[in-house]
């Protein structure tokens, strides 16, 4: 899971979130339209019903006035082909509506046209023929079925009025107004119908009196008051023409009827009466068709307002829907592009920075000030990095360099010390005098070195040399003061002073070397005696056969203090059994763990408690006491001691 | 090292206060008397009683020191006891320095 992985996620959810909402939202704004749109073809359809509802009422009229005046009334011959055109274009609209139960009434509707029509066909036949009987028998029978085919028509109203409901407020006033006129129609027709039965047939059957129309007229005054006030809330100038169609039945129709009455009473004027009263007929049918005319154009532009506001509301949404996406898309390229981007470059950069790899890349910029500081610090890392790195790397190299030249100067070091312990003679016998060594440098190179080697006349010279500190510089004083005195002893003659030697040597050591301290006795093998100079080296021990011993010399300045230095030469006996140790400080300069000094004293008491030792037991002695005092390993001097004896 | 000084007139009294003086601080005690020389100090006294040990890296800074001070001047040592005292006798070290069992007697006898 990463932060591209869980943004893409999240995002992703988000936006079908608002996919749905807006896909919501927009098709209840679609249905809005769509029912605004569908609304406009009910309207038509019941405006076209309200036609052919009207149109039966009147030509039930038309038929009775027909038959009542046969050939001397006015004959229309599109009765009832209006009402079933009416009711064909009802029931064509209703089809088209999505609503189930509207096409079904649709249907029922349409099933009327073609027998209605039929019925049509035969009456205007019948009409033509002039036959009187035989238009009576028809229209008889065509009022009959007029009558239930209105009747079916007017439940198919209110069945239409229970599915559709009543949306608004000025739908309702539609409504009430056009029942107003159903009503009213139905009234004023039925009027004109039992009227013409009566004339036609000379006798009233329903005998009726100016009072009585007078009294119908109050009550539909009062009536008309009810539906007034409440037309008045949807429309003033129907409210006007309704009034107009009200005051004209009473002030006009009603006064006509009741002229047609009171002349058929008096036998005289039937005639122009009856053409008044079937003139302010027609006058209020042509009042009707006005005020339907009126309330379907109020209600088609009542509709069509509406669907127009629901268009406008359908294009907004539309239109803040792609303006949403369109944020949304572009929150989403910035966020891809501005941080999600950077981060994994981010990511990659922090990784090569783990890995190591420290190439610089190019510069880029950044639109966030938050991303352009972390890569900026992330540049400050690599830099510092890669110093760190190249600091490492000289610092890798610089080492090897001094391992190396560690290397060449300890191999240097080791050659010189091969070269130095080269000078020391092993351990053997010479002429009669057997030489036994132990040596411990402390580091590679000594400052100590001796010698032993036959002279002429069965002499046999010994030196030792003792070169103030060690290491390197003392080692090659070491080695030129081990050539200087074996080349001094060397030249001695029999009769030579040894002293005298050593006082050359001195005189000849060059100032500016260091000084060192040094031994050098030659022992005669034929005379059983030694003689030995001490150049500030330690006092040798001479251990006799009897087991005494004796520290020989008083002491005198190591080689190359004073130039003109005196050195005392001191004779000694040595004879078979004797064992004379010469030996460097360092034999008894080392310090215990308590930097407690071994001291010369300890050495020659040592020396004492072992005299009835071999010499070999004694030099493995030598190192035990060594070790116990400081440890070998921890020498802080060069240690030699050679053990010279009379064989 | 450690150490202390004091003038008397023309002599430096120089004050080892070292238990030991050997391979690891003997180029400092050549240092400080070589140092003291090249100052113009040609009458110096090395007290030497608290030191216990010396070996031969001291005392080669000790014959660098006299070497370094010529004929005409004075490193006097005093105090030397035990083995330190064993080493100047062995080495006859009475023959390049002047030796004196205090400082107060080489004081004495330098300002003479």
């Amino acid at each position: 899971m990463n932060i591209r992985i869980t943004l893409a996620i999240l995002l992703s959810i988000f936006g079908m979130m608002l996919l749905i909402i807006i896909w919501y939202q927009s098709s209840a704004t679609y249905r809005h339209y769509q029912l605004s749109t569908e609304q406009i073809i009910i309207d038509q359809a019941r405006n076209d019903l309200l036609s052919a509802i009207i149109g039966l009422q009147n030509d039930q009229a038309q038929i009775a006035l027909i038959v009542s005046s046969a050939g001397s009334g006015p004959v229309s011959d599109d009765f009832l082909y209006q009402s079933a055109d009416a009711m064909r274009r009802t029931s064509e609209a209703l089809s088209d509506v999505g609503n189930a139960k509207l096409q079904e009434l649709g249907a029922a509707i349409g099933r009327d046209v073609a027998p209605l029509s039929l019925y049509a066909d035969e009456l205007t036949t019948v009409i033509a023929s002039g036959n009187t009987d035989a238009i009576l028998a028809q229209s008889s029978t065509a009022l009959d079925r007029i009558d239930l085919a209105k009747q079916r028509l007017l439940k198919i109203r209110q069945a239409i009025l229970l599915e559709v409901g009543i949306t608004d407020r000025t739908i309702g006033g539609v409504h009430m107004i056009r029942s107003y006129i159903v009503t009213v129609n139905d009234a004023l027709q039925l009027d004109r119908l039992l009227t013409s039965r009566e004339l036609e047939g000379g006798t009233f059957l329903q005998p009726q009196t100016i009072q009585q129309i007078e009294d119908r007229s109050r009550a539909l005054q009062v009536s008309d008051r009810v539906y007034m006030d409440l037309v008045t809330l949807f429309d003033e100038r129907i409210v006007f023409k309704l009034s107009g169609l009200s005051s004209f039945l009473q002030n006009t129709y009603l006064p006509a009827k009741a002229e047609l009455l009171r002349a058929l009473a008096g036998g005289r004027g039937v005639g122009a009466a009856k053409l008044v009263w079937i003139a302010a007929g027609d006058e209020a049918v042509g009042l009707i068709n006005g005020i339907q005319t009126s309330v379907f154009d109020r209600s088609q532009a009542y509709l069509a307002q509406q669907q127009a506001s629901a268009v406008l509301a359908l294009k907004s949404l539309i239109g803040l829907s792609v303006g949403v996406l369109l944020i949304f898309a572009l929150s989403l390229y910035i966020i891809e592009k501005h941080i999600v981007s950077p981060l994994e470059q981010m990511r990659l950069i922090m990784m090569d920075l783990v890995n190591g790899k420290l190439e610089p890349r190019g510069r880029e910029k950044f639109w966030l000030q938050d991303i352009r500081t972390i890569f900026d610090a992330l540049r400050v890392f690599r830099v510092t990095a890669g110093r760190r790195e190249r600091l490492t790397r000289e610092q890798l190299l610089l080492h090897a360099q001094i391992a190396e030249a560690h290397r060449r100067l300890q191999s240097d070091m080791n050659a010189a010390a091969k070269v130095q312990l080269a000078q020391m003679p092993p351990p053997g016998d010479v002429d009669q005098i057997r030489f036994s060594t132990f040596f411990a440098p402390a580091n590679v190179l000594a400052g100590d070195t001796f010698d032993y080697f036959a002279l002429s006349e069965g002499r046999v010279g010994l030196l030792q040399v003792d070169v103030a500190g060690h290491g390197a510089a003392a080692g090659l004083v070491s080695v030129a003061a081990h050539l200087g005195s074996r080349r001094a002893l060397r030249s001695l003659k029999a009769e030579g002073r040894l002293a005298d030697a050593i006082k050359k040597l001195n005189a000849y050591w060059n100032p500016e070397m260091t000084y060192f301290t040094l031994v050098a006795v030659q022992f005669d093998t034929n005379d059983g005696c030694g003689r030995m100079v001490q150049a500030g080296h330690p006092h040798p021990v001479l251990m006799r056969r009897d087991g005494s011993i004796t520290r020989l010399g008083n002491g005198g300045l190591p080689i190359g203090v004073m130039p003109d230095a005196e050195f005392e030469e001191i004779d000694f006996p040595f004879e078979v059994g004797d064992k004379l140790f010469v030996f460097s400080d360092g034999i008894y300069e080392n310090s215990n763990e308590n930097r407690e000094i071994y001291t010369e004293e300890r050495f020659i008491q040592f020396l004492a408690e072992n005299v009835a030792c071999s010499t070999e037991e004694l030099l493995h002695k030598v190192r035990g006491t060594l070790d116990a005092w400081s440890g070998v390993a921890n020498l802080s001097d060069d240690v030699s001691l050679v053990v010279a004896e009379r064989f | 090292m450690k150490f202390s000084q004091e003038r008397r007139g023309t002599v430096l009294l120089l004050e080892i206060g070292e238990a030991r003086l050997e391979a690891i601080n003997a180029p400092e005690l050549r240092e400080l008397l070589i140092g003291r020389i090249e100052n113009g100090d040609h009458q110096i006294v090395l007290d030497l009683k608290l030191v216990n040990f010396m070996d031969s890296s001291a005392l080669g800074a000790l014959i660098g020191a006299i070497k370094k001070m010529g004929p005409l001047g004075t490193l006097a040592l005093a105090g030397a006891t035990g083995p330190v005292l064993q080493l100047l006798k062995l080495t006859r070290m009475d023959k390049v320095f002047p030796l004196y069992a205090s400082a107060a007697a080489a004081l004495t006898k330098l300002e003479e």
